[in-house]
Formats: structure tokens, C-alpha cells, sequence
């Protein structure tokens, strides 16, 4: 089975799989929000959002072309999130590996084989941002920022 | 299998070099709010927050079409107006701090997130606007959605209440 553009074969992506979702930033951690009172930190609803797809990258297929996660991280403020495909099935059960989305493979970074789309399902926005919202709740955290421009503070 | 996420966002600050900052919130020097200058002990004014919210919307429309590298919309000016103006209607004196984020389809989000305790406001480019809010044990509280920006008025109403709430347990806030 090869995906759409790039003519790659497609892998399957079982439910153990760990998918990670890079959360971009544009300066300010655009895409994070701090909790004001534990100061922990996480995802917000919109950095999960679809366009057509959200766009996810699995682990284990990174590992096989010698990558792991630092390979997805682009600015210094990307936080990288994981979720396992079957945590993420449990809400849109359709996800598919379709490496080198952009179409010709040779052209883009090597990371790109290992992108896999999480597809939409037939609802209304807010029942499928009930489900982002649950997914948001469950990822997992894997890297820190190397830097910030805008940091929480503390009142002194 | 719910867990909220991990990370101790302070964490990362002791690792950026903050030496003044404690992970142990029961030490936390009492709440000071600096704008302009000027040391306040109740946190900003409801005027300060708006002016904040209003800097972060005009931050948030430089971003152009395709901002994420595949087909993200550029800030909707009128959405962006829609939010600020939805924010006006629910921020107070002391309120947690409104946490603006872009769309893909071009709309606003606003988060308000204390102690798990949690407000989401979305508003997308065609002026609709859902609203979120759950407790910190995860009971939902409020879960509307509204077709135009004049509507939903007692949800507002409502949210309003929920953030009061959430103000006296605030102990952080963004620079």
C-alpha cells in the first residue's frame, strides 16, 4: 500500500505505537498554556487542531531510520507531546502513516517518513474539540524548550 | 487512564537559570503585579488585562496565511474583535490571566487555567464561539456553543462567575 503523494510505501500503525505531536511556537509558546497556580503546563485544544489532518510523527518509525523525537523539534520553543495510537484512536479512530505528506520524498527532511495523519471525524466543531480536549489532557510531555522569550513569573 | 500532564513548567525554569524561583508554592512571596512601573498586591485591573489581551490579539494577526506550514488562515480581524470584546465581558480585577492562541481556521482560542481548573473560549473567523469551562476535578461546568457573537449571555454570565473563582488561587502570572 503506498501513501498518497510521495509513492512510499505505507506502514501499519499499531495501537502501541507512540505518536508525537509537535506543538509549534512563533516566539512565545503560542501553544501552551501555564497553569497559574502549579505553574505545569500543557497543550491547548488548538495545537491539536485539523488542517485537513493532524499531523502526528510515530516513534518507532523514526527509530528506524536511526531519528528520535530531537529531530522534530524546528525552534527553540517546540514542545514535543505523546500520545500512544491507541489513546488516540479511542477518539478519532482513523490514523494512517502518510510519510512525506508534501509529495516528493526527496525534497523534504528525512523525519517526514515517519508523519502519520490523524483524520477528523463527521461531527460538529464542538464535539470533536471534546475530543481534543481529552487528548490534550493525556498526552505526554517529552521535551523541554532549549529557550523562551517570554516566561512565567512568579510576584515578588 | 486520564493523567494531566507532568511537566513542572518550573522545572525548566531552574533550568534556564531562575534562581529566584521555588517549586514550593506554600513559600510564594504574596501575588505583586508589575505594570508600568508600579507594584500592585491584588494583581492587574481588569483595564490592564484588556490591554494585555488587546497587545496579544495585534501580536496574533501578523501571522500570515499557511503560518503552519500547511493551510492555517490568518487571523480573522473580526474574529479578533468578537474575542477581545468576550474577554472584556468576563475578565475583573485579578482575574487569571486570558491565554490567547491562533486557530487554524483563522479563529482565536483563549484559555484561562488555574489550578486544573479550566475556561476555554473559541471563537472562529465566521463569528461563532463555543465556551469550556471545567472544575479542577474535571467536572464540566459549562459547554455552550453560540452561532453569533450576541448571543449566549448567560453562559457568559456563568463564566464569569467560574473565573472569579478561579482568581484567589492564582500565583503565577506571565510577564
Amino acid at each position: 500500500m503506498t501513501s498518497g503523494g510521495s509513492g512510499v510505501p505505507s506502514q501499519s500503525i499499531s495501537n502501541e505505537f507512540r505518536l508525537y505531536r509537535r506543538v509549534p511556537d512563533f516566539g512565545s509558546s503560542d501553544f501552551v498554556v501555564i497553569d497559574q497556580a502549579t505553574g505545569n503546563a500543557r497543550p491547548t485544544t488548538g495545537s491539536f487542531d485539523f488542517d485537513p489532518d493532524a499531523s502526528v510523527y510515530c516513534r518507532e518509525t523514526l527509530s528506524s531510520i536511526g531519528l528520535n523525537w530531537r529531530a522534530l523539534v524546528l525552534r527553540p520553543l517546540n514542545e514535543i507531546y505523546e500520545l500512544l495510537a491507541l489513546e488516540i484512536r479511542t477518539e478519532f479512530p482513523i490514523v494512517t502513516h502518510t510519510p512525506y505528506p508534501d509529495g516528493k520524498a526527496l525534497a523534504q527532511p528525512a523525519y517526514e517518513f515517519a508523519h502519520c495523519s490523524v483524520w477528523p471525524n463527521s461531527e460538529s466543531v464542538g464535539a470533536r474539540k471534546k475530543r481534543v480536549r481529552r487528548l490534550m489532557k493525556l498526552a505526554r510531555w517529552v521535551s523541554s524548550p532549549q529557550s523562551a522569550t517570554q516566561a512565567p513569573t512568579t510576584q515578588s | 487512564m486520564t493523567a494531566m500532564l507532568v511537566r513542572s513548567h518550573t522545572d525548566n525554569l531552574s533550568m534556564r537559570g531562575s534562581a529566584a524561583w521555588s517549586t514550593d508554592f506554600d513559600d510564594l512571596p504574596y501575588e505583586i503585579w508589575r505594570s508600568r512601573g508600579v507594584s500592585r498586591e491584588s494583581g492587574p485591573t481588569r483595564v490592564e488585562l484588556i490591554v494585555d489581551a488587546l497587545r496579544r490579539v495585534k501580536q496574533l494577526q501578523r501571522f500570515h496565511d499557511g503560518w503552519n506550514g500547511r493551510e492555517a488562515k490568518a487571523v480573522d480581524p473580526k474574529a479578533a474583535v468578537v474575542m477581545v470584546r468576550l474577554i472584556q465581558s468576563l475578565v475583573d480585577d485579578g482575574s487569571p490571566d486570558p491565554q490567547i492562541s491562533p486557530l487554524v481556521s483563522g479563529g482565536l482560542s483563549t484559555t484561562w487555567l488555574v489550578a486544573g481548573a479550566s475556561i476555554e473560549l473559541d471563537v472562529e473567523p465566521d463569528l461563532s464561539w463555543t465556551i469550556f469551562a471545567e472544575s479542577s476535578d474535571g467536572k464540566e461546568l459549562l459547554d455552550e456553543e453560540f452561532e453569533q457573537p450576541g448571543h449566549g449571555r448567560a453562559a457568559l454570565e456563568q463564566a464569569r462567575k467560574i473565573l472569579a473563582g478561579m482568581a484567589p488561587n492564582v500565583r503565577i502570572r506571565r510577564k
